[in-house]
């Protein structure tokens, strides 16, 4: 199996290397450059850099599809000793690996990031900070890519946690606003919570490996036998299945922490402070759904465990519905996008965990297009307006043409009108979950819930369209007038419109669907559905329909300028202000980071400083007043001091000579 | 061969003496003897990794012993060799001691004994590291411990009395707790001298009881010097009153010689003591993981918290110590090494943090970005590196800690795991605080880093990202260390 | 070492210690009192000749006790001079060398 292409992939490590020099470059010497912007063109460069050679190594990859490993980098190299757990040692190896699963993350990877820096060097041009943010933002690239070509676990780990630190400076990029710097401090943590647990998981792994193979040539080999595993599947019977399950789960709770899943979600809303490109880039496209992919490249051992099937599936549909029926009620244009994250999220987790594990990331390859394209519109709205409050919007499809159009595609692609991107995806994740309940009962009631979420989601996206771009003016007449957005701001939306309405459609061509089909060894991902038989096609009706009935009520309720509220005394109102208050998860959360963290922390301090340093205190005072009464004894006259000698001397000779003879256990007796 | 060892001891002893007594030109003689000792360090380095030279892994490499005092049944030599791990935290020695002349280049007061103090506390250290004498190591122990206590007790904060002498007394206490063990050990087993090799090897003849009273006692010893809970509570005032230099060497390099000492001195001479004491230790390192970790998150003071956070981390090293297999230990080396450059750095940091603001009071102190890029940067390193993030120096010794502790102890990892939670929470919470949000408590004037601090500052930035991308520069020299071949 | 005993030495080492303690814990002359200290000092002086001429002969065993013993009298010597300086300087000051009086530790 080789193509015209291969010979580029021992080249693959270059695709993060060229946003890392951007970085270096942009870090060191950004603020001294004459013009604050040419350090966005040097990120802009590398990221372009990034997305021939991605593209370029992902077609290579559907000319000849195959795995490709190239590990050249010891990390970490124990030698073995003959003993132990470890007795032929171990070798941490970095690498790069390219199979299909990487290279339909590269290419979503690579094009929104690429397209996202373009977008950035005039909708950032306001700000100061420039040299900081295509700095962070050209390594949050370099990180992402490292992540997606990582040969193994802990390599993934690595790089994991520094999209994740990337993610943290960029929600705090306008550090100075006590709530960006708190949202920030909150993603951090929460998915710190996550990252804990995903390290909980590689040590299982980690240590199953290495003693269930002990003539496995670890030095030679290293990690990567957790990884994207067809090869060594054979290995999983010796291992402790309930060692495996638990792993499965702690990787679980790492991918809900960086993909925002129940019950880690509450950090994803908030990080909107961040400026809306890295909303787009980071919060939606890219690094959120490094929790889904790490979800399929360990889903060949995940799978293995109904338990964990379960987790995955009840974790992601409930999500879905969660995440959605926050969304209907949202007034921040942003927020109401990052609630449909999390919710499409769901949808990704739920199709792996029903088994689908290319569905997911069907949905993944999609949704990351419309996603961006949402979010830069809406960035391009913001940028007009110089609001995101969506109450004082209104009229802006005359002066924002093409952005109006841009996230009218995004909308309805997300609301799985067909023939848009967000139609197949969805339809083969609703269709793979009905597949997977025919033979687990227990899906059903997510199935209901995703079904549910449809008819949300039309409904809250038009919201957002309505409100946002129809009636005549701007309900807020202080709205400062809006201007179309120049070229570097419009392409961006209109190459991700294309895609939006192409991305669906696009695995019909065979080389392109051939990744998707292509699969991770997993027996059961029998490919792509849909198999068009008459329950399939039955379903996508249902589904359309709900869709339709979605746009329909928002039109009734939002549009032409049209506002709806609800009335005081409707009995909705509760329901209503339990979703803007969210659930009062946020609140809970803040509650128990001041009320019982805090608290312990103050009471542990309390016992330090008073408790045990008390006691020595204690101790002090003790030898001090036995001090003062004992130094009457030193009266100054030598003659007494004899005296002292001699008895001294007496009772030691005494114990020498007396007392120790009779004690057996010292020798004596 | 040269004998690099001896000559290295005398470099520094020479170089002391000499700076004590040239006044306002001490700094220049204190760097030419720390660029004196780097050189010696990479001759060290050099002979390692030389295939002609290289040590097998069960002996001491450069070793030189000649007889100091002997007398009929009294056999002490001076005997020096090190291993792979005396190298690793040898070479800690020499990065320190440069920083901290380049941090304090501008001392004012009394900068013959501050630059002389300070080279005479790095002498100390080295000694111990290469001592294989029990006689001589404890002289090189105590050599520490004077410097430091002038180093606080002179140069320090408004409390620096009480904090010197609460400093003295306990690591004096630990110390003679562990002479007297040693002692002990040598004459109870028949030692025919006081070398360490002697000592190892007739220290298994003796009673198991004996055997684990006397480990005990020198864990006692060592585990003060880390700190272990409960007896930690010299360390936050030390480091509150101490000077930030002073800081650096009490931190980066006096807390190791705990850990050093238990590996060389405890665990290797009485690992039957241990086996049967495991669990009290495995107690103690988690009760110091949780305790510095809890109490470090409700820190005004920067320095406190950076204090606290040292006892979370030495915890660390004292589980991996007690773990007694060689993927434990050399965990715990490179922690070590990680934690002294990091926690080195943090210091230097609350110290900036101190004399640019003229408070360090996190509560009063904010929004320090703006005025101070460069502090905000080497903050931001120092405190991620801290919490563990992949790519600078602690991960690697990190993880390899964890995964020894999983390989051994099997759930009981959950604990160190999940206070790595609340590691990251406090120091995210230290930089929101200090450095995001509105500046408040900077006082007019205030500007970002003198050059002498930056570069110091900047040195160990570039080490913590060296090191954590490519650690096998450590591990493969830790390796070559007789503990190598535990289990 | 032959004809004496060897307990007689000792006998009359233990005796002369005895004397010397008698003497340093009731006389309260200065000058007395470090006559008495050289007195209980010869004791151990003598027990130090008496044990080393006890092992001379014996293979492994040196002189080691006549050479403590030399060092010991030129260490009683030394001890003398300062005590006497110290008399000289006490009468000097208080006309007087009972050590009672002499109870602050400075002069």
């Amino acid at each position: 199996m080789s193509g015209p292409l291969n010979a580029l992939f021992p080249w693959a490590f270059l695709v993060p290397l060229a946003p890392a020099i951007a970085f270096v470059i942009v870090g060191l010497f950004g603020r001294r450059m004459r013009r604050l912007e040419w350090g966005g063109w040097v990120a802009v460069g590398g990221a372009f850099v990034a997305m021939v050679l991605g593209v370029l190594i992902a077609v290579g990859e559907m000319l000849s599809p195959g795995t490709y490993t190239d590990r050249s980098f010891n990390w970490f190299t124990l030698p073995g000793n003959g003993t132990g757990t470890f007795p032929n040692g171990f070798s941490l190896v970095m690498g790069t690996l390219v199979d299909p699963l990487s290279a339909i993350m590269l290419i979503v990877v690579t094009v929104v990031g690429f397209l996202v820096m373009l977008y950035s060097v005039d909708y950032m041009h306001r700000d100061t900070g420039l040299p900081r943010y295509y700095a962070e933002l050209s390594l949050f690239l370099a990180s992402m890519l490292g992540l997606v070509l990582a040969d193994n676990l802990l390599q993934f780990f690595l790089f994991w946690e520094l999209v994740g630190v990337c993610s943290y400076f960029l929600i705090g990029f306008y550090y100075q606003r006590p709530a960006a710097a708190s949202a920030a401090k909150e993603a951090f943590l929460v998915t710190r919570v996550g990252d804990v647990l995903f390290l909980g998981g590689i040590y299982i792994y980690f240590q199953q490996f290495a003693t269930a193979g002990p003539g496995l040539g670890w030095a030679a080999a290293g990690f990567p036998f957790v990884f994207h595993g067809a090869p060594f599947l054979t290995l999983l019977h010796p291992p402790n299945p309930t060692l495996f399950t638990l792993a499965g789960l702690l990787i679980l709770g790492g991918a809900a922490g960086k993909s925002a899943q129940f019950p880690l979600d509450v950090w994803l809303p908030d990080a909107m402070e961040g400026p809306t490109t890295v909303s787009a880039l980071i919060h939606a496209a890219t690094m959120v759904a490094a929790g889904v992919y790490l979800l399929a490249v360990t889903s060949v051992f995940i799978g293995f465990s109904a338990t964990d099937s379960f987790a995955i599936v009840a974790i992601g549909g409930f999500t879905t519905f969660w995440a959605a029926s926050m969304a209907m009620v949202n007034r921040d244009i942003k927020r109401v996008i990052a609630y449909s994250t999390v919710s499409q999220l769901g949808y990704m987790v739920l199709a792996i965990g029903a088994g689908f594990t290319m569905v997911g990331l069907y949905h993944l390859f999609t949704h990351a297009f419309f996603k961006a394209l949402l979010f830069l519109a809406a960035g391009a709205v913001i940028h007009a307006v110089d609001t995101q409050d969506l109450f004082k919007m209104g009229g802006l499809r005359k002066t924002l043409r093409i952005t109006s159009i841009g996230f009218l595609i995004g909308g309805l692609s997300l609301a799985g009108i067909p023939p848009l991107a967000g139609f197949f995806s969805k339809d083969d994740v609703l269709s793979s979950v009905y597949t997977a309940a025919q033979t687990h009962p227990m899906y059903w009631p997510f199935f209901v819930l995703a079904f549910a979420t449809v008819f949300m989601t039309a409904y809250y996206i038009f919201r957002v369209w309505f409100l946002t771009f129809s009636g005549d003016r701007p309900r807020d007449p202080t709205l400062p007038p809006a201007h179309e957005a120049p070229w570097t701001m419009t392409v961006p939306i209109l190459i991700l419109s294309g895609l939006a309405i192409l991305a669906g459609a696009l695995v019909f061509v065979p080389q392109i669907g051939g990744l998707f089909t292509a699969g991770v060894g997993f027996p059961a991902t029998p490919g792509v559905p849909p198999t068009y038989t008459t329950t399939d096609i039955l379903l996508s009706v249902v589904s359309v329909g709900l869709g339709a009935g979605g746009i329909l009520t928002a039109y009734v309720l939002w549009g032409n300028g049209r506002v709806f509220s609800l009335a005081e005394d409707s009995a909705a109102q509760p329901i209503r202000r339990l979703l803007l208050e969210r659930y009062y998860v946020k609140t809970a959360v803040d509650w128990f980071g001041l009320r019982v963290v805090y608290a312990v922390s103050r009471f542990l301090d309390f016992v330090d400083e008073y408790i045990i340093d008390g006691t020595v205190h204690g101790f002090e005072r003790l030898f001090s007043e036995l001090s003062i009464r004992l130094r009457r004894l030193q009266s100054g006259v030598v003659l007494d001091y004899a005296a002292y000698v001699v008895v001294g001397l007496a009772v030691f000779l005494v114990f020498l000579y007396v007392i120790v003879p009779a004690i057996p256990a010292l020798g004596g007796g | 061969m040269l004998p690099i060892l001896s000559l290295t001891l005398a470099t520094l002893f020479v170089g002391t003496v000499i700076t004590f007594f040239s006044g306002p030109r001490a700094r220049y003689v204190a760097a030419g003897v720390s660029a004196a000792f780097l050189v010696e360090i990479a001759v060290m380095f050099l002979q390692f990794s030389w295939p002609a030279v290289a040590v097998a892994p069960t002996h001491f490499a450069e070793s030189e012993s000649y007889p100091w005092i002997q007398v009929a049944w009294l056999h002490v030599n001076y005997t020096v060799g090190i291993d792979g791990i005396s190298l690793v935290l040898i070479l800690l020695t020499g990065i320190l001691q440069a920083v901290t002349v380049a941090y304090s280049w501008t001392e004012r007061r009394e900068p013959g004994a501050w630059f002389g103090l300070v080279l005479l506390t790095c002498l100390g250290c080295f000694g111990v590291f290469v001592a294989l004498d029990v006689l001589l190591f404890f002289v090189f122990w105590e050599v520490v411990l004077i410097p430091m206590f002038f180093l606080i007790g002179f140069w320090g904060g408004p409390r620096r009395r009480y904090a010197a002498l609460k400093f003295f007394i306990y690591t004096h206490v630990a110390s003679v707790t562990m002479l007297v063990a040693l002692l002990v050990t040598a004459f109870y087993s028949h030692s025919p001298s006081l070398d360490f090799a002697s000592l190892a090897g007739s220290a298994s003849a003796l009673a198991v009881p004996t055997q684990i009273v006397l480990f005990l006692s020198l864990f006692f010893g060592f585990g003060v010097k880390f700190p272990i809970v409960p007896f930690h509570t010299w360390l936050p005032d030390a480091h509150v009153e101490a000077p930030t230099g002073g800081s650096v060497l009490l931190a980066g390099l006096l807390l190791k010689l705990g850990g050093y000492g238990l590996i060389r001195w405890g665990l290797e001479i009485l690992p039957t003591g241990l086996a049967h004491v495991q669990w009290i230790l495995y107690a103690v390192a988690f009760a110091s993981i949780v305790w510095g970790a809890g109490v470090s998150l409700a820190q005004r003071d920067l320095k406190r918290l950076v204090a606290f956070s040292s006892i979370n981390h030495m915890g660390i090293v004292l589980l991996a110590i007690a773990l007694y297999s060689s993927l434990g230990l050399l965990a715990a080396v490179l922690l070590m090494f990680a934690h002294g450059i990091v926690s080195a750095l943090l210091f230097m940091v609350s110290g900036s943090v101190h004399h640019t603001f003229g408070s360090r009071d996190l509560a009063s102190v904010g929004g320090i970005t703006p005025t101070a890029p460069a502090l905000s940067t080497m903050t931001m390193t120092g405190a991620l590196a801290s919490l563990g993030l992949p790519a600078l120096i602690s991960f690697p010794a990190e993880f390899t800690a964890l995964l020894a502790t999983w390989d051994k102890l099997g759930y009981w990892v959950l604990i160190p795991l999940l206070t790595l939670v609340v590691t990251a929470a406090f120091y995210i919470w230290m930089m929101q605080r200090l450095l995001f949000g509105q500046p408040k408590g900077i006082p007019a004037g205030a500007h970002d880093l003198p050059y002498a601090e930056a570069f110091a500052m900047g040195v160990l930035v570039v080490l913590t990202v060296l090191y954590g991308i490519l650690p096998n520069l450590l591990v493969h020299f830790i390796q070559l260390s007789p503990v190598a071949g535990l289990p | 070492m032959t004809g004496l005993p060897l307990a007689g030495f000792l006998a009359l080492s233990a005796v002369l210690l005895g004397i010397g303690i008698f003497g340093i814990l009731t006389r309260r002359n200065f000058i007395l009192l470090l006559i008495a200290i050289e007195v209980a000092m010869n004791s151990a002086i003598l027990n130090f000749v008496v044990f080393g001429a006890y092992w001379g002969g014996v293979p492994g065993y040196g002189i080691e006790g006549q050479s403590v013993a030399v060092v010991l009298i030129g260490l009683a010597a030394t001890e003398v001079a300062v005590g006497l300086a110290i008399v000289l300087a006490l009468n000097r000051l208080r006309g007087s060398i009972n050590v009672a009086e002499a109870t602050v530790l400075k002069l």
